[in-house]
């Protein structure tokens, strides 16, 4: 999984990275960010696009630069080496739109079995939380790193 | 010397430390929403049982 992902270029504590995305659309800026929340030890995990021209990082925009899949496990495998300097850390994941959070979801049923060998992975199922389950629908993803 | 074997280990080949994005996007809250949202979600349904 990891040898398919774009050379990513990393923060000393791990929670910042950026990428570019090459494609038909030519070079985009990928940026992804953890950041502490409220709870102790429980991390967003943002992802967005640079704007060439302001520099803005925007989570809505839609690059079609036909290369979402590798994007994607770009972006997953930002986890790998952000939880190997918080090992205790909980991510918690939602996309900037349903549609986004639905593919979230596709990515993480297509990789289900290579991700639970390293991670705990949670779905919110309307009000509570649940194990990852193939074919349903969640508003949101619970990561953690098995120990 | 310590930390360059530290950082081999646990990084793949294709990642690499960028100390200008250390404090790159101080000035410039990243995704408030998202992290708004997920106070939110948090507050609202709690926390999870990890089993």
């Amino acid at each position: 999984m990891l040898s398919e992902n774009y050379q990513l270029n990393i923060s000393n504590d791990f929670t910042t990275y950026e990428f570019e995305s090459i494609g038909p659309k030519g070079s985009i800026t990928k940026v992804v960010k953890y950041s502490e929340i409220n709870v102790k030890g429980y991390y967003n995990l943002g992802f967005g696009d640079k704007d060439p021209l302001t520099g803005y990082i925007c989570d809505l925009s839609v690059s079609n630069n036909n290369d979402s899949k590798k994007v994607l496990r770009t972006v997953a495998a930002t986890l790998y080496t952000f939880f190997s300097k918080n090992t205790d850390a909980i991510v918690i994941a939602t996309g900037s739109t349903e549609a986004r959070t639905r593919l979230y979801r596709i990515g993480i049923t297509n990789n289900i079995e290579l991700i639970e060998q390293d991670f705990i992975i949670l779905g919110l199922k309307d009000t509570h939380w649940e194990e990852f389950k193939k074919n349903e629908t969640y508003g949101a993803f619970l990561v953690m790193k098995k120990l | 010397m310590k930390n360059k074997k530290i950082k081999e280990l646990i990084l793949p080949k294709n990642f690499v430390i960028n100390s200008e994005l250390d404090n790159k996007y101080n000035e410039q809250p990243l995704f408030k929403d998202k992290i708004d949202r997920a106070n939110h979600i948090l507050k609202t349904v709690g926390l999870p049982k990890f089993s």
